[in-house]
């Protein structure tokens, strides 16, 4: 009795599984090959290289333009621009979940975005960028893609993994955890130590 | 009348297995019969008969609920980072290595934890021993939210871990509620529903987190917030434990203390039967890589799916919860399945079942480790968690038959073999950045593969094993009277393990023992003595 209601159980538990599996969204096609994009940004940034920027507090301007060494009117295509913080290789180490990889949609190193915006045919743009909350502590550099109309990727520029800066990470600790973190434990262990006291002079009586 | 006195080695597995008399906390029945007052049936020492799983009622089943939910909270606690490593680890900038020794640890601790806590429940009694244990581990979770580097991680999931030993207050406190007849049955799902923590907490504490962010705080504070919910909880199952619980069905503590300490048997000697047997070690070797796999893939499988099916932290999180909640109907049915295919072809079917379930759980991984879309790995880690936890139901299917004088220590090694196995799994195949987890559990689906052979080698003269039938002419009552010693069988101290050997007849299987009764009913020839 008992083990046909489990077997019930189970095959009603497989079957959702593979329903719930069957809805889920089946992978996508390979994305753009930063390989076979063209350096064609110039891209700098304000830290410099080892400068130890506070997240939440510190800000850095990022600027990009055109690559002298490309012709001019190359950028003719490029619609808009989107900036991303990547994790320089030493912040990739040991971490498997930032690694970088060729294919732009699997891409792992460069998860943060700074900004997105239209891009200036023949000028110089800008964004100055508080450093969000949600950064964690690591080294960093600054890559710009200029997408086409369609949004894909067609050309890149980046500050370098060479010249990275670092980011201190806020903790998350305030103090208002730390006081009652501190509260329920000593609630925990006087509660403990109530009961057994009154218990025992219960006892011995 | 009591079996084993209080102290008595061994004495605080009681219960763990369901086969040997549990007379850990024993009171004599008062006069009137009072027998009338409990919700259950019960005997001559007040142990409840059967179970009625959806009764509240003082104090069998309240004892019930009480005892697996507080093992299930240490579960949830024990395994609440897992599912939120992926935010975890860029908070404290860990590496992988750092947060493979923190598996490790979480599952280490409770190796000595849970020798110790036999102690604590033969002084304390089971109620405190799981009330100390629960209250006192709550700070160690509050202060998870404190840390922040990794080697605070580290060490705060060591001691978090060490609250796992509640598996062994749980099955005493069982023990001293349920008969014997049953308390296999109520042992296998209070672990079963117990180890479904892990699986449970894999969509809680993800769902608490998405909560606190909506309320608008940062991901790095919101999972230290999170973690106030398993710390709420062990305060709170801590509470309903002292104020709702009770040592024995009279409630009556004061016995518990005036028993005393008479050491019935001597600890060097069971000690000595336990490690001697080299079936304990088979054991402890094959639990290892069923519930050690289990507990490692607690640990890994949410930050898997997260990483390698690119999935939001919710859906890993469902995903990863199917793993550990199949607990609810997998642990038992192991134990059934051991128990049916002995019925019919006795110790012989329980070892095959355990080599298939447990071998089927290994290709399973395997197949984990290598699939490449999302519904072949879900599929794959189902049938895994299936076969691994009905394993662990089957092994403790077999170690009560083991030995009969050094049951306890048996239980408790075997148990601990499962912690060991699950701090080795981790620091092999999920520690080093050499490769990826997906590699790491196919070479975990070969070990468990190649771990669970030297189950061939278990052989029971009386019953056999795999491959060999049972040497001729051997008999129960031999092999377990060959762990006592001549002087020892001349006091008459064997008489309890006789009684075992007798009743464990049974294991022979149906066809032999009705080959030994057709024999029977035949009257021997018989020439009368006289004069």
């Amino acid at each position: 009795m008992a083990m046909a209601r489990q077997g019930g159980a189970v095959s009603m538990l497989v079957l959702l599984l593979l329903l719930g599996a069957c809805s889920l969204p089946a992978p996508a096609a390979a994305g753009v090959l930063l390989s076979t994009l063209p350096k064609a940004l110039a891209v700098t940034a304000s830290p410099k290289p080892g400068q130890v920027l506070h997240s939440g507090v510190d800000k850095l301007t990022v600027t990009w333009s055109l690559n002298a060494t490309e012709p001019a009117g190359a950028d003719a295509a490029y619609k808009s621009v989107t900036v991303k913080l990547c994790y320089a290789p030493v912040s990739q180490k040991d971490r498997g979940w930032r690694k970088s990889n060729d294919d732009l949609k699997k891409d792992k190193a460069c998860q943060f975005m700074v900004t997105e915006q239209a891009y200036a045919a023949g000028a110089r743009g800008s964004f100055e960028y508080t450093v969000a909350r949600d950064i964690p502590t690591a080294s960093y550099y600054v890559r710009a893609y200029a997408l086409d109309a369609s949004g894909t990727q067609v050309a890149y520029g980046q500050t370098g993994p060479a010249t990275a800066f670092d980011v201190a990470g806020i903790t998350g600790i305030h103090a208002s955890i730390k006081v009652a973190a501190g509260v329920f434990s000593a609630f925990s262990v006087a509660a403990l130590a109530f009961f057994f006291v009154i218990e025992n002079r219960k006892k011995n009586k | 009348m009591a079996d084993m006195e209080l102290g008595a080695p061994g004495s605080s597995l009681h219960g763990v297995t369901g086969r040997e008399p549990a007379f850990a906390l024993s009171t004599e029945a008062p006069a009137g019969d009072s027998a009338a007052k409990f919700d259950l049936p019960v005997d001559s020492e007040h142990k409840a008969k059967s179970i009625r799983l959806f009764s509240f009622a003082n104090p069998h089943m309240r004892t019930f609920h009480l005892s697996w939910i507080s093992f299930f909270t240490c579960f949830v606690s024990t395994f609440a980072a897992a599912p939120l490593v992926p935010i975890i680890r860029d908070n404290l900038n860990l590496t992988k290595a750092d947060i493979g020794n923190a598996g490790v640890a979480s599952v280490s601790g409770s190796i000595f934890s849970r020798l110790a806590m036999g102690a604590v429940c033969d002084l304390l009694g089971p109620r405190y021993g799981c009330a100390f244990l629960i209250m006192l581990a709550a700070p160690t979770v509050f202060c998870m939210s404190l840390i922040d580097n990794a080697a605070g991680y580290i060490a705060v999931r060591f001691l978090i871990g060490f609250s796992l030993a509640t598996f062994v207050s749980c099955q005493y406190w069982m023990s001293t509620m349920f008969n014997s007849k049953i308390i296999g049955t109520v042992n296998g799902l209070a672990a079963g529903w117990g180890n479904m923590g892990g699986g449970a907490t894999q969509l809680i504490m993800p769902l608490v987190y998405d909560v606190i962010r909506k309320c608008g705080a940062t991901p790095f504070t919101a999972w230290r917030l999170a973690y106030f919910v398993p710390g709420s909880l062990h305060i709170l199952m801590g509470v309903l434990v002292l104020t709702l619980g009770q040592d024995l069905p009279d409630g009556n503590l004061r016995t518990l203390q005036k028993k005393g300490d008479a050491n019935k048997d001597k600890f060097s000697k069971v000690m000595w039967y336990a490690v001697t047997n080299y079936r304990t070690w088979i054991f402890v070797l094959l639990y290892g890589y069923c519930m050690g796999v289990e507990l490692t893939t607690d640990n890994v499988i949410a930050e898997y799916y997260y990483d390698h099916f690119d999935l939001d932290l919710r859906v890993a999180g469902i995903i990863a919860a199917c793993f550990g909640m199949a607990n609810i109907v997998a642990r038992p049915l192991g134990g059934i399945l051991s128990d049916v295919g002995a019925r019919y072809w006795g110790m012989r079917a329980r070892l095959w079942n355990i080599w298939i379930l447990q071998t089927a759980g290994g290709a399973f991984c395997l197949w984990l480790g290598r699939a490449s879309t999302l519904p072949a790995s879900i599929t794959a880690m189902v049938l895994f968690s299936f076969c691994a936890q009905a394993a662990c139901g089957a092994i403790f299917g077999v170690t009560p038959f083991v030995s009969r004088r050094s049951l306890g220590i048996i239980s408790g090694m075997t148990g601990a073999g499962g912690n060991f196995g699950a701090g080795l799994t981790q620091l092999l195949f999920f520690t080093s950045s050499k490769y990826s987890t997906g590699t790491g559990l196919e070479y975990m689906g070969i070990m468990i593969m190649a771990c669970t052979l030297p189950v061939v080698f278990v052989h029971f003269p009386q019953w056999g094993s795999m491959f060999f039938p049972p040497s001729s002419g051997a008999a129960e009552e031999h092999y377990y009277g060959s762990e006592w010693s001549e002087e020892e069988k001349s006091k008459g101290l064997h008489s309890a393990s006789l009684k075992f050997a007798e009743n464990s007849r049974s294991e022979r299987g149906k066809l032999r023992n009705n080959a030994v009764e057709a024999k029977a009913t035949t009257p021997p020839n018989t020439t009368p003595e006289h004069v």
